[in-house]
């Protein structure tokens, strides 16, 4: 894929991904409380209500929210063209969104057909509004290079996980709409998951890998195949579940593993990308890829033992239990593995990247006419610290690890807890002060050039 | 009129603006810029017209840019001369 250069002129307002940003962090701050003050009960199923409003917390509070910041600023900074009506979107999106998914989680564990039917309206308004202004315009108005191919698939593949999302609450207050089997429930996991996530990541690393680490871009047969071979396998999965219902199949597990096998081919790409960059200086956004890469393939090799081996093998008496256990909390140790150690790691890489970034940016395209102006602009690593970025990268480890530890032993859930708290306190920390020196900088030129200002936080 | 060169292919964003902004503050008269990318900085082209330059911009591989930027007061001389450089290439 022939990487263009890319086009700053309809960058948004800074502060419209931020807004995204910020609350995806609080987001996690307040599930650390909740997992804190809800003991072990979470932590022997997937299907404990508790367990999911963990796991849309994640999943919707903050990968989602941080990820439809992102796209605002990716997209017209990839296609040069900015997003109809952005200050309408951002607003009404953002609130609809934080609305729903707080609504959604409180009716989890609390609840009550207002809760459950204010969510999904919520929820569909917040994520819609969204995925038409987005898809409408990647329909229409920019050519297509994989990335804007990739990010339009993911967003298609979003709007199937919300279908199902919204049926699948129906179904649970009794609307005769789907099957009462897990067949739906795990396609939602998988379409949001390796879909609309894993899509999005890949579509969008062709672009960021190449331009903030001075790699080499990807190899064209890559970008220009696997992005669809991948989305088609998600439709194939969504088609055989709407017309057989019938999740344990053979051709069901041959999919799923292909998904996988083919996500590894895409890490082992992206760390021999990554190898070949041009300035092999310490960068823990590298870190955080390469963090990501290595979990991938701990997935797959999991998946493929569990599925080969210790399910069909006899197992010495003496591991008998781990053999079990293991057996018993595959489903999250995968999904812990994939969201927490692959899908965060990779956002909170990006985060480091993007919020130096773009703050730096945005101040320096108000000096172009006026040099002098950027001897106000900080240096990147003042906006955000490599040291700090490295607290936050190893916390992220111990944090993960401690995820891990907890569903084999739930008695560890406090461990869990206090290490999540403290990584996004710092994360939340690192944002508040890249903002609050990027204000500070902000009055400084708007000073030298008397007002006269395009781009602003705040009014 | 002199030629100035600056190749920031092997740097990160933001450093190769930054860079080019620097090069640009420092040009004296007759005096024009030689930029060697592995990107085309669109956001500086849309303000350097603001800024009283111009650009050509030239492509030699999918990521190698060379771009020469200018006073616009130089222009003739400068396109004059560009033409006679890349003729002579």
């Amino acid at each position: 894929m022939h990487a263009p250069g890319v086009s700053f002129g309809s960058l948004p307002r800074i502060d419209y991904p931020y807004r995204f940003f910020v609350t995806a962090t609080f987001f996690v701050i307040v599930l650390a409380i909740f997992i804190l003050l809800s003991g072990e009960t979470p932590w022997s199923n997937r299907w404990q209500p508790a367990m999911l409003f963990i796991t849309h917390g994640f999943t919707l509070g903050f990968i989602t929210t941080i990820m439809m910041g992102a796209l605002l600023q990716i997209i017209p900074v990839v296609g040069g063209i900015a997003l109809p009506q952005i200050n309408v979107v951002a607003t009404t999106s953002h609130v609809f969104h934080l609305l729903g998914t707080s609504l959604l989680m409180k009716n989890f564990v609390w609840p009550d057909e207002y809760s459950r039917v204010l969510s999904v309206v919520f929820l569909v308004l917040g994520l819609g509004i969204y995925i038409v202004t987005v898809f409408g315009l990647l329909l229409i108005k920019l050519k297509q290079g994989a990335t804007l191919a990739g990010i339009r698939n993911a967003l298609l593949l979003l709007s199937f996980t919300i279908v199902i999302g919204c049926l699948i609450q129906f179904s649970n207050a009794g609307a005769d709409l789907l099957l009462a089997n897990k067949s739906y429930t795990n396609l939602h996991a998988l379409l949001g998951g390796m879909g609309w996530m894993g899509l999005l990541i890949l579509a969008v690393s062709f672009q960021i890998i190449p331009m903030f680490h001075v790699a080499p871009i990807f190899p064209m047969g890559i970008t220009r195949y696997l992005p669809k071979i991948l989305f088609s396998l998600l439709i194939a999965l969504l088609l055989i579940v709407a017309f057989f219902n019938e999740f344990s199949s053979s051709l069901m597990i041959l999919l799923g593993d292909s998904l996988l096998l083919l996500n590894c081919l895409y890490v082992i790409v992206l760390l021999k990308t990554l190898d070949k960059r041009k300035r092999k200086i310490a960068d823990t956004t590298v870190m955080y890829w390469q963090l990501a890469a290595f979990s991938m393939i701990l997935l797959t090799c999991l998946t493929f033992v569990v599925q080969f081996y210790l399910k069909n093998k006899a197992i010495e008496p003496a591991l008998n239990n781990f053999h079990n256990l293991l057996l018993q909390k595959q489903d999250l140790l995968q999904a812990a593995i994939f969201f927490y150690f692959f899908i965060i790691s990779v956002l909170q890489g990006m985060l480091l990247k993007i919020l130096p970034f773009l703050s730096y940016t945005h101040l320096q395209q108000l000096c172009l006419t006026n040099f002098k102006a950027m001897e106000h602009i900080p240096h990147m690593h003042e906006f955000l610290s490599k040291q700090h970025g490295l607290y936050l990268f190893f916390l992220h480890c111990c944090t993960g690890l401690s995820l891990l530890a907890t569903i084999l032993i739930p008695s560890l859930y406090w461990l869990f807890g206090v290490l999540l708290l403290v990584e996004f306190s710092l994360l939340l920390a690192i944002m508040i002060k890249v903002i609050g020196l990027y204000k500070i900088s902000l009055r400084k030129i708007k000073a030298l050039k008397g007002n006269n200002i395009e781009y602003c936080l705040t009014e | 009129m002199e030629q100035i060169t600056l190749n920031v292919s092997s740097l990160a964003p933001p450093e190769p603006m930054t860079e080019i902004v620097l090069a640009l503050s420092n040009l004296k008269n007759l005096q024009y810029l030689k930029v060697i990318h592995r990107r085309q900085p669109f956001p500086l082209f849309e303000r350097l017209s603001a800024g009283g330059w111009g650009y050509v911009c030239k492509e030699l591989s999918p990521q190698c840019f060379t771009i020469y930027i200018y006073q616009l007061s130089d222009q003739e001389r400068f396109l004059a001369l560009l033409d006679s450089e890349l003729n002579r290439v």
